[in-house]
């Protein structure tokens, strides 16, 4: 997945300016910025969740498998469930925990029961969190904890068999604990998907990230290796903002 | 010590206020159980009216008025779940919002005389239907829609965003976040709507006296463009023959069942209100 020359505006405000990007296959890309310098909106561009913003106007191209996913014959759904999205609060719909694993896929394809119980173990074990519930499947999901709800977020996800995962801090509303589950987890689920992450806890960043992007006031400042970026950082706005937390862009 | 006084004389002002409204509630209701309990008895309620509704019960007012407003919320219910989704899902647009408002806040505050009136011109004389029971009903419709599209509106929009997103994310077209995410949250709140809705249909007179209802002479109907007697209209003749004190007894007695039946519908209402917020507070 990758990004090209790509520009967001939300009616006048020029949110995103002149993006360039590239996110490598199986790896932790971690979008770290200010609030307000638009990562969030670059990483809702990357599954067209920001359609239905009022106002927003594109420009350039989002490039998955090769073809642009602005382009108007593209599936947004199809495309959508290639592309999954984890949300900064756990959204867990009103059923049981089982339901919530398939409630995506069983959209896609009518599933047997078997095939149902085979999806909501494998998905539940990869976020770690089979054994905490195999024995209350049916219960209703909002029964567990914040952390819980947010990794059968991620279960949901991962049953669709995406190919991208973005996460738009998806710890940010969780206790320190449940961060960690989730953080191991995600340096697991890189062997199979890509990931693409953004948070504001640069020390999170350094933890997980494989690839590092810098966003500034809409600006890409700077991107590249984790490890490169965190002790040789290019940009003195990349070293000043890791370091401090701080940014004058 | 002034602060505190007018403090004392503001609670005072409230309490007396409620104390008011309730007097009156118990006051009216007290006026029309005790007047018209003694009018109630089975060959009342299930018996058909005699001389001119002097005699006889209203078995077919109440099943008129029983057609009337089903077959007003069978007809009103989907339009107005449609028109609430509209609104809230594709209308993105601020001032076609207003223009929206305004419209539906409008047809809410035709007087219903005003319905009854285009229902006798419009159907009655240009279309010919003659005093139908149906055309009465999708008068009754028309008239009860901004209820529903309100309270459907208020509570599918009132869902959080979030649902939305998350579920667009996993893959769902717009139908299938309508279908599987909305509807199953927000239906609750079109139902207490159509209750509500149902409940000042049936008490409605105005609307139904020129176009649907006969006093006298009418059973069960057997087409649609027939007439039907219905409790409002056939209490309102009732109250006309106030010389006769047998009529107004039963005028009486028929005001009861009528307040029953909309209480039926009010505290449905309420009960499915109270258990949404159960479940949106779990």
């Amino acid at each position: 997945m990758s990004v090209s020359d790509f520009h967001v505006w939300i009616k006048e405000a020029h949110i995103l300016n002149n993006i360039q990007l590239n996110f490598p296959e199986n790896q932790i890309t971690c979008i770290v910025g200010p609030s307000g310098s638009g990562k969030s909106t670059l990483i809702r561009s990357l599954n067209r969740i920001n359609d239905d913003v009022q106002g927003l106007t594109t420009k350039g191209k989002v490039l998955f498998d090769g073809q642009d996913i602005y382009n108007k014959s593209v599936d947004v759904a199809e495309l959508r469930s290639e592309v999954g999205m984890v949300f900064q609060k756990p959204c867990i719909f009103p059923k049981s925990i089982s339901e919530n694993v398939v409630f995506g896929v069983q959209q896609q394809k009518k599933l047997s029961k078997a095939d149902k119980e085979q999806i909501v173990e494998e998905s539940l074990k990869e976020v770690a969190l089979w054994d905490e519930v195999s024995m209350r499947l049916n219960d209703k999901a909002s029964t567990l904890s914040i952390g819980q709800q947010q990794r059968l977020c991620i279960a949901r996800t991962l049953a669709l068999k995406p190919k991208v995962i973005l996460l738009d801090e998806p710890t940010s509303s969780l206790d320190p604990v449940s961060t960690r589950a989730i953080e191991d987890m995600m340096l697991k689920l890189k062997e199979h998907y890509t990931l693409v992450f953004v948070t504001h806890n640069i020390q999170q960043a350094k933890r997980i990230a494989d690839n590092l992007v810098f966003v500034c006031d809409g600006k890409v400042i700077e991107q590249g290796q984790a490890s490169r970026m965190f002790y040789q950082p290019t940009s003195s706005k990349t070293a000043a903002y890791l370091n401090t937390e701080y940014c004058e862009c | 010590m002034t602060r505190h006084r007018y403090n004392l004389l503001f609670s005072a002002f409230a309490y007396s206020a409620v104390a008011f409204c309730g007097a009156l509630l118990i006051f009216l209701f007290g006026v029309i159980i005790w007047k018209g309990i003694s009018a109630i008895s089975f060959d009342f309620l299930f018996s058909p009216s005699r001389n001119f509704g002097a005699e006889g019960g209203i078995v077919y007012q109440i099943l008129g008025s029983i057609l009337l407003v089903l077959t007003s919320a069978l007809i009103s219910f989907p339009i107005a779940l449609g028109t609430a989704l509209f609104k809230s899902e594709y209308l993105t647009n601020h001032r076609w919002q207003k223009v929206s408002n305004i419209l539906i806040y409008g047809l809410n505050g035709v007087p219903s005389v005003i319905f009854g009136v285009f229902g006798l011109i419009f159907f009655v004389n240009i279309l010919g239907t003659g005093i139908s029971w149906f055309v009465g009903a999708i008068i009754l419709a028309i008239m009860i829609l901004p209820t529903i599209i309100l309270s459907a509106y208020q509570s599918i929009n009132s869902i959080p965003t979030i649902y939305r997103e998350g579920a667009q994310a996993l893959g769902f077209t717009k139908w299938q976040v309508i279908k599987k995410v909305l509807l199953p949250q927000g239906i609750n709140g079109a139902i207490t709507g159509l209750l509500i809705g149902m409940a000042r249909a049936i008490g409605e007179t105005a609307p139904i006296m020129f176009i649907a209802t006969a006093f006298s002479g009418v059973d069960v109907p057997s087409s649609l463009l027939e007439p039907v007697a219905a409790l409002p209209t056939h209490i309102l003749a009732l109250a006309q023959q106030a010389t006769n004190p047998n009529a107004l007894q039963n005028a009486w007695g028929a005001s009861f069942v009528l307040i029953l039946l909309v209480m039926t519908f009010s505290i449905s209402a309420l009960f499915i209100r109270i258990r949404r917020q159960t479940i949106s507070q779990r």
